[in-house]
Parts: C-alpha cells; structure tokens; sequence
C-alpha cells in the first residue's frame, strides 16, 4: 500500500489551494481595495461622524457699558427646561411633571400640561432659567426619577441691570442671542464672538475619551462696548423726561438728546414712555395693552407687534419732526454769516408777514414792534426770520441748510436713523423758503438739529455725533478707539461766538426764562411747531411739538441738550412753557455733576435759600434764638430742655421764613402732617400754603425774576403723609405762551 | 509506475504482488534519532562528570525559568502600571473637566448675582431710598467749589457762599 501521497498527488494539491486561495483572498482583496482606496473618504466620513463628538462650545457676548465702565448689559450662563411628551408613560409621572414644574418655574399649571399631550421629544417650557430655578428643578428630577422626561440644557441670558435706563440706545436680544435693535443690533458681529467646537472620540455610550483623540478650538469672546453714554446724566435725563410726559399728558411719546458740542459724544438719549429690555416683548403702555386684550386672532399678532415697534423705537433718531423755532438757529446764524443782518440790525414786525399770496402770522399777533437782532432772537419773531431767509435767497439758504448736515443722514452709530424731508434751492419758492426760516414744511430728527446747533455754537464745526467711545476685548484691552470726528466748517468762529451771545440772550430775557439755572449762564432757543399733515376737517391745526434747545455754559458750551414733546395735551403747549422748564431741570443736576462751577450774582445770592443752623445739643432757648437770627421760625415738640433731633438737619436749606422744627423728648418721636397742593401757585402761595402745612420748601427755577412765576410740580405729591420739617422741592416756571 | 529497468518478466502473470516493490525507495527522513547507545557501564569519573554537567543543565534550566519568570512579571507590572496611569490619568481629567464646568457656572451665577446687586444699586432705588429715609440732594448753598493750584494745603478764604480759592502754600523756604 502506498504510504501517503505522491509527488505528484502533492502537486496537485498544492496548485488547487493557490487556485482557492487566489480565488478567495483576491475577491476579499478587491472588496478591500474598494473599501479603502476608492470609497476610502466616504467610509472615514462615517467613521468619524460615529467616533468622534462634536460640540460648539458658545460664545459668550460682550458686555456693554457706559463711559464710567459702568455695567449697562452683560450675559450669563442661564438653563432651558425641557421635556419629552413621547416619554412620559403614566398619568401619574404626567401630574409629577405639571405639578413640580408649574410650581417650581411659577408657569400656569394647564400650559405645561397642554404641552405633555404633545407628540413630540421636545418641548420647551421655560427659557433662560437662573441657577437657583434650574437647581431646583435638578433636585426635583433626581426625587422623582424624571431624567427621561425632563431635561436641562445650557443657553445664556442677556441682563440689563439698570432695566429701563437707556433701552432705546441699548435695543436687546432674541432668543438665541442675537441682537435685534439699538446698539445690539448695530454691533452684533463685534458682540457675538466665535463659536468654539470640542472634538473628542467617544465610545460606544457615547462617553468621551480624551485620551485616544481630543481637539478643543476655544470659543472667542465678543468684544465689549464702552459707551459715551454717562449713566448718571441719561438718569437726569430720564427722570425728568419722565415726568414732563406725565405731567404734560404727551399723545405721542417725547425724547431728550444730551451731547458735548465739541467732540459729538452723546451723553445720553432717551424716549420716552420706552421699555424694559429684560422684558422686551411685554407691552407698556397700558392703554395699548388693553386694546390689544379686546382683539383675536391675526389682528391681535398685528396689533401686538405695532405696539411693541411703537415702543421700541428711539424717537431721537427714527422719527422726522417739524422744528418749528428752534430751525431759527439755523437761519439766523446763515443770515450773519453771509452779512445779510448784523448785531446793528433792525426788524418792524406788525404781526403777520405777506409772501407772494401768502400771509404769515408771528406767534405774537399783536406784534413785537420795533426790534434790534438780539431781541429778535429773545422774541422769537416769525416775521424777522422770513426776512433773513428772504435776505439770504433760496441757493444760499440751501447752502447752510446742507451745510449743517440736514439733507443727509448724521451717520450715528445706531439703527434706524430716518432721513430728513426738505425743499431743495429748485424747489423752493419764496413761499418756501418763508415757511422753512421759522422751522415749518422742513422734516428733521431731533439728532440731526442738536448737531447743527452744536456746530453753531462750538466755534462753527460739524461734529460726527456717535454712542461708542471704545470696543475693548475680553480682558480689557483696546481693541478700537472712536477718535471725535469733524465733517466740516459751517460757520466762522465769529459768528458762533455771537450766536452765543444771542441765545443766552434768549434765556436771561426771552422766550427760554423757564430754562435758566441760577449760577450758570444758559442758553437755547424755544419751538413750537403745528404738525402741518395733521390737519382738522376744517383746516386748522390742534397739534403741536414743543421743543427747547438748550446750551451750557453759553460762554463756552460744553453740552446741548433738546426736549421734544409730541402732543402735549394741556392748554398752554408751548415750548417755553412746557419744554423750557425740563432742559433747566436736567442742566441743573448736569451741570454740578459735571463739576462746572457757579458763579451766582448778587440778586442770586439774595435769593438763596438759608441754611439751617445746627441746634441739636443745645439748650432749647438757645436754638430758638439761632434760628430766629437765620430769619426761620422754630416749633418746639415736647418738655425737654435739650434739642434731641431737629427737621430740617442743620446745614440743609429752606426758603427765608421756613420752619424748623426742634424735638426735645423722645429724639424718635415724629411730628406728622399732609402734604398740601402746591401747584399752580405763585411763590407767596407757596410760602404760606407750606407755612400751615408746618413743611418746608425748597424753590427751584425761579432764577430769574417774573411777574408770572407759577408753580407746576411739587417733589412729594399731595396728600402723602411726611414729618413736619421736612423740605419739599417745587418747581416754579414762567407761564409764557412764547414760540 | 517509474520502475526502475529490472527484469520483471517473471511477474507477468495474474498473481497479487506488493506494489511496494516497484516503488522508488523513498528517502525516509531522519528524525534525528540516533540509535541508543547503550553504555555498558561507565567509570566514576564519567559518572562525576555526567553528574556535574546534570546538575550545571538543570541549573541553567532553572536560571532560564527564572528569568523568563521575572521579565514576564515585569512586563506585565509594566502594562498594568500604564493602565492604572491611564484610568488615573482620565479619572482626574474628568474630574478637571467637571471642576472647569463647575467654574464656569460658578463664574456666571456671581455675574447675575453681581447684575441683581447693580439693580438694586440703581440710581432710581438709591433715590427713591433716600427720599424714604428723608435725605435731601445737597442744595446749591451746600456746595463749596475749591480751587487748587498746585498748592499744598487749601485755605478757606471766602464764605460768601461763591468759589473758594486755595492760595498757593509756597511760603519761605517751603519748597516740593
């Protein structure tokens, strides 16, 4: 028998195994080689996509603040609160997911449950959840057993601490953090950043390990904003804004501009009412609010978002207005520097002016008679304005009217800016160009005319007015530095130095008295314009913008500021009347603030309040006798022989024959009395209203000596129950009926 | 059938024969056994010598187990030492990683915490707290304005309420 196989049988094999394996390895040969060479990219593509993890890593927005490094918005990590509907599998974890929520994120119970009944893995119930909510809700879900049902992811939240305080500026954010008005919509892409991403393997649960393969691109951080907006001048601005809204029943919102003449900064810009950026989408006015609750449907989406526009938008620079008298700055500084009228000038006005077929009427029918420039300015006299216009000729009127800046958009630094409407030299008639030298048929903003003023008083130049200052990084260093920009020379300094004089003029004897403040020299030019496209069925005009530009110190200004108000609904709507009297509050918290120093005259002086002596710890007798001496008359509460507490505070000031009241018992015993009414009244009134009421009064705005000084706003309102002493602030105006 | 060229005309016939005998002789491999040899018997000296060397081999034998035994074991405390380096290694960049996020949480809640102060900072809650408390702004009678020019102590000389002016403190041999 053979032993095994042959040579030959041998060989035999071995070619059939290299036929086999040939066969074999070479079709997984050529699968490989599909596999890796020619589909290579596609099967790593889905390799890493099954490998690796990828998460953005988000940006955090940068900061804006004002020019004191003041906080004015900034983000921080905040939680969304999820949940799974397609999760939750009984009735029970359903009342455990609607019950813990509703209570722990202060959500309507049936809102939350209306959403568990959805057929989805995500629903959204709240947004921008802070840390002691979301830890709430943590704890909540690991007591229940609710990972699967409700979730948590990171998002940020956008803060505005100082809530309404510059909102117009300022604009907010979306749900996902973009900008969508005001300044977080202009410099969206400077505060965004850049997303960063977080590459790592994962294995099979999808846990990372970093170890095999990791890549971290940081995230970059946006950069900040510093402002030119100071805090603490947009708070006199606002408050004051504030209450002449209120106090002057404004239909159509007003708005303030506060500015450095020389370098364009804006200091502050408000409108008011406005709304709170926290909360931008919640309606304010509470007049819209309830019209809005009696619509449905498409007509309620529509009226809602009118509403919200209504108020978000900043009246100072999206809105075109009729001038009205103060456009006369324009005009009259033109005619100077062109020679048509100089300081030696004289007008004749009779009350009215006829132009072609067109007769217009000074706001003094009656007339101003016989006047000199300066008091042409002091009087705001239309016809003499029409004549300088007249004087100029419709080129050269157009000339400076371009020359200020109003043909064009100022170029501000913030959304929105609307355009001027006006006639050109072609289109201008004599007609024309009459109505447009007092202020009527032109359409300006209010930041385009507050720039043309400061030019007409900071020495002639054109200033780029603008809201940033500075755009820092993250870690403070500067990343851009907004230099202040000249566009042009309108005027000479000559010129601008006499249209000081002249508008200074205008506060110390004219139509702006109500805006002086005692120890500084102000000046400013008042407006009341009609809204000429809001005419009654019979023709005439009930509408009206009053406005006051004011300028300080008038010697050398430093700040302008303007005062629209839109549709004053009182019976005296005039801008000296109503206007005046705000930019004279705000210049007197500014100006102090600003550290510029006053310097006050000798009838100022007499006028000051007294200053109460400081008689705590002295014998009874003895106090009454200091107090007497400083011209104030004492009441005595209580037995004792020593003066435990005195109101006022020594030191403090009330108006010559205030009373002071000395408490000689129990140093915490309070003597308490009603506020009276104090509005409305003269200074005398006043006096003796407060005098029987055992309070005391601090004047303000009564400067100036004049014969109509009334009263229009008390600092602690009437019927509020305050200590006997203490001292209320009211507000005193001369009550002109003066363009 | 490769025969080789031999007669085997006498095996022509039916009969059944052992191919085996007309197979090539093969080669049988050598598997390197050898014979026995049988030693007869040996002199103590070859028996000393054959016992020296037995006991060298088995030392040597025994030296070979032993380090094979130690390199093994250190390869394997090497590898473990590696994985326990490695789970160290992770567990602590887990935990720096929970620390960071940690931070950063810790980091925005003292932002909000610090925007909530600003608020209750603001000016209208510093106003309307003042009021509340009866404080007043200071009045322009309070306020005195003092001018320094480069002097070194500040004089009041004017009471009259308007600026105060400091005059320069550079007296006799007073010198910066």
């Amino acid at each position: 028998m053979a032993k095994g196989p042959t040579r030959e049988m041998w060989k035999r094999i071995l070619a059939i195994m290299i036929a086999v394996c040939i066969l074999a390895f070479g079709t997984i040969g050529v699968r490989l080689f599909g596999l890796m060479v020619v589909d290579a990219e596609e099967y790593q593509a889905k390799a890493l996509s099954q490998q690796l993890k990828d998460i953005t890593i988000e940006p955090k927005r940068g900061a804006i603040y004002d020019r004191n490094m003041n906080y004015l918005a900034t983000s921080s990590t905040a939680w969304t609160i999820y949940i799974s509907p397609n999760d939750i599998e009984t009735e029970e974890e359903r009342e455990l997911v609607v019950n813990g929520l509703s209570e722990i994120l202060g959500i309507d119970a049936e809102t939350i449950r209306e959403k568990t009944l959805k057929n989805n893995q995500y629903e959204i119930i709240k947004r921008q959840v802070e840390k002691p909510e979301t830890d709430e809700v943590r704890a909540y879900i690991s007591e229940h057993g609710l990972g699967s049902t409700i979730g948590i992811s990171e998002t940020t939240k956008r803060y505005y601490p100082n809530d309404n305080l510059a909102s117009s500026v300022l604009g907010f954010v979306g749900t996902e953090n973009q900008g969508l008005y005001g300044l977080e919509s202009q410099y969206d892409s400077v505060l965004q950043g850049v997303s960063g991403r977080i590459i790592a393997s994962k294995n099979a649960k999808g846990e990372d390990m970093p170890f095999t393969y990791q890549k971290i691109i940081e995230a970059e951080e946006g950069n900040s904003l510093v402002l030119t907006i100071d805090s603490t001048i947009q708070y006199y601005v606002e408050n004051a804004l504030s209450k002449a809204v209120i106090d002057n029943n404004v239909q159509e919102r007003g708005c303030a501009i506060a500015m450095n003449v020389n370098t364009g900064e804006i200091l502050a810009m408000a409108t008011k009412p406005d709304f709170n950026p926290n909360e931008p989408f919640t309606i304010y006015d509470a007049d819209d609010a309830a019209y809005i609750e009696t619509l449905t449907g498409e007509e309620k989406t529509a009226a809602i978002t009118e509403a919200q526009y209504k108020q978000w938008r900043n009246k100072a620079i999206t809105e075109v207005y009729y001038p009205g008298s103060v456009f006369k700055i324009v005009t009259g500084s033109a005619a100077i520097e062109e020679g048509v009228v100089n300081a030696n000038s004289t007008f004749d006005c009779s009350g009215s002016i006829q132009i072609a077929d067109t007769i217009f009427r000074c706001h003094k029918r009656s007339g101003h008679g016989h006047q000199n420039l300066m008091e042409v300015f002091q009087n705001s006299c239309n016809p003499a304005f029409i004549l300088m216009g007249q004087g100029l000729g419709a080129e050269t009127f157009f000339k400076y009217f371009k020359a200020y800046g109003l043909t064009e958009k100022t170029g501000i630094d913030l959304p929105g800016e609307e355009m001027s409407i006006y006639y050109t030299a072609e289109q201008m008639g004599p007609v024309e160009l009459a109505s447009e030298s007092f202020g009527q048929t032109i359409n300006v903003t209010p930041i385009q005319l507050i720039t043309a003023i400061a030019a007409s008083v900071n020495g002639g130049y054109l200033v780029q007015p603008h809201v940033v200052k500075q755009i820092i990084d993250s870690d403070g260093n500067v990343v851009e530095n907004i230099e202040p920009e000249v566009k042009r020379q309108v005027i000479s300094e000559e010129t601008s130095l006499y249209m000081r004089e002249l508008l200074e003029n205008v506060v110390t004897n004219g139509s702006g008295k109500n805006a002086y403040v005692a120890g500084y020299r102000v000046g400013g030019k008042t407006g009341t314009s009609q809204k000429q496209n809001l005419k009654n069925e019979d023709g005439s005009i009930t509408k009206y913008i009053s406005s006051f530009c004011g300028i300080a110190p008038a010697d050398d200004p430093e700040i302008a500021i303007i005062v629209l108000l839109d549709e004053a609904n009182v019976d005296n709507y005039y801008g000296s009347a109503i206007a005046a009297p705000v930019v004279g509050q705000i210049l007197e918290e500014v100006l102090p603030y600003l550290e510029i120093e006053a310097v006050y005259t000798e009838e100022e002086l007499a006028k000051m309040d007294i200053k109460v002596p400081d008689v705590q710890g002295e014998s009874v007798e003895e106090a009454k006798s200091a107090i007497s001496a400083a011209g104030l008359n004492a009441t005595v509460i209580g037995d004792g022989d020593t003066v435990q507490r005195q109101v006022p505070s020594g030191q403090q000031s009330i108006s010559d024959g205030g009373t002071v009241v000395l408490y000689t018992g129990d140093p915490l015993e309070k003597s308490m009395t009603t506020v009276p009414n104090l509005l409305n009244m003269t200074p005398a009134q006043v006096n003796s209203a407060a005098a029987a009421a055992k309070i005391n009064v601090s004047f303000s705005g009564t400067g100036v000596s004049g014969s109509q000084l009334l009263s229009y706003q008390q600092s602690v309102a009437e019927g509020t129950q305050v200590e006997a002493g203490t001292t209320i602030t009211v507000y005193f105006r001369h009550n002109d009926s003066s363009d | 059938m490769n025969t080789s060229r031999k007669n085997y005309g006498q095996y022509n016939t039916s009969s059944a024969y052992d191919f085996e005998l007309f197979m090539p002789k093969r080669k049988e491999e050598k598997q390197g056994k050898k014979g026995k040899i049988v030693r007869i018997s040996d002199t103590p000296a070859q028996k000393d010598r054959q016992e020296q060397q037995r006991r060298r081999a088995a030392s040597a034998a025994l030296r070979a187990r032993v380090s094979t035994m130690a390199v093994s074991m250190m390869i394997v405390a090497m590898v473990c030492a590696m994985i326990y380096l490695r789970i160290e290694v992770t567990d602590a960049s887990r935990e720096l990683s929970e620390l960071k996020s940690q931070a950063d949480v810790l980091k925005s809640e003292e932002n909000r915490l610090r925007m909530e102060l600003e608020n209750k900072m603001s000016l209208a809650n510093i106003e309307e707290q003042a009021a509340a408390l009866g404080m007043q702004k200071a009045d322009a009678g309070q306020v005195s304005y003092v001018r320094v020019n480069g002097a070194q102590t500040a004089e009041d000389s004017d009471t009259t309420g308007a600026a105060e002016t400091a005059d320069a403190a550079v007296t006799d041999g007073a010198q910066n």
